[in-house]
C-alpha cells in the first residue's frame, strides 16, 4: 500500500468503484491518498498495541472486548478510506458502536456506564447534524416549480 | 472498477473476518482468543505496510 502512493504524488490511489444505488447517487467508492494513507497506518499500528495493552487487564468479556475492538478497527479504516459521504457516514456509524459499548463496559456503576454511551453518540451525532445541515442546504438551493412546493421547501428549510 | 482491484476492500473488511472468527471460538478459552485478535491485527498491519 505504501508502494502504490509515491511521496509527492497527487490523488486518489487505489480506487474502487462500485454503483450501489441510482438516486440519490450513492457509491461504494474507495481510494487513499498521501494524508488518509498515514492515518490508516497509524491506527492499524495501534490496533495491536492496544491489543498487548489489554492483554492481562481484561478478565471479563474477553471474547466480546477482542470482537468489539476489531470491528473498531473496520470502522476506522473505512471512515479514512471511504470517497463518498454516505460510505462514510454508514462506515463512522460502525465505529461508534463498538467504541460506546468498549467504554461502557470500562465503567463499573450503571450512570457512568449511561453517562460515558450518552458522550459517545452524542459525539457522533455532529455527523447527523452536518447531514442534515447538507441536505438543508441543498433543497434551499433548488428552485421549487410551483409555489406550494415553495411554501413547502422554505418550511423544510426553516425547521431545526 | 479502477485499477488497484478489491485490495482496499480485503483490508477493510479482514478484521471484521477475525472477528467472527472469534465469535465461533469458545468464550472461556481467553488465551486463544487474545491471540488470534492478535494475530489478525498484525496481519492486517503488515499486510497495509
Amino acid at each position: 500500500m505504501i508502494r502504490a502512493v509515491p511521496v509527492g504524488a497527487a490523488g486518489y490511489r487505489l480506487e474502487e468503484y462500485l454503483k450501489w444505488i441510482n438516486q440519490p447517487p450513492i457509491n461504494y467508492h474507495l481510494g487513499v491518498d498521501g494524508i488518509s494513507l498515514f492515518l490508516v497506518i497509524l491506527t492499524t499500528f495501534l490496533t495491536p498495541i492496544s491489543i498487548l495493552a489489554s492483554w492481562k487487564s481484561i478478565e471479563h468479556r474477553v471474547k466480546e472486548f477482542f470482537v468489539m475492538l476489531l470491528m473498531l478497527e473496520v470502522g476506522v479504516v473505512g471512515v479514512f478510506l471511504s470517497l463518498d459521504l454516505f460510505l462514510f457516514f454508514l462506515f463512522w456509524e460502525v465505529m461508534l458502536i463498538p467504541m460506546a459499548l468498549l467504554i461502557a463496559s470500562g465503567a463499573r456503576a450503571p450512570r457512568v456506564r449511561c453517562r460515558k454511551v450518552r458522550a459517545v453518540y452524542h459525539g457522533g451525532l455532529n455527523p447527523h447534524a452536518g447531514w442534515h445541515h447538507l441536505a438543508l442546504q441543498r433543497h434551499r438551493h433548488i428552485r421549487p416549480a410551483s409555489d406550494s412546493s415553495a411554501a413547502s421547501y422554505s418550511r423544510l428549510a426553516r425547521r431545526p | 472498477m479502477l485499477p488497484g482491484g478489491h485490495l482496499l476492500s480485503v483490508l477493510i473488511f479482514f478484521p471484521a473476518v477475525g472477528a467472527l472468527a472469534l465469535l465461533m471460538l469458545r468464550g472461556d478459552d481467553h488465551k486463544f482468543i487474545r491471540i488470534i485478535a492478535l494475530i489478525v491485527s498484525l496481519a492486517n498491519f503488515c499486510s497495509r505496510s
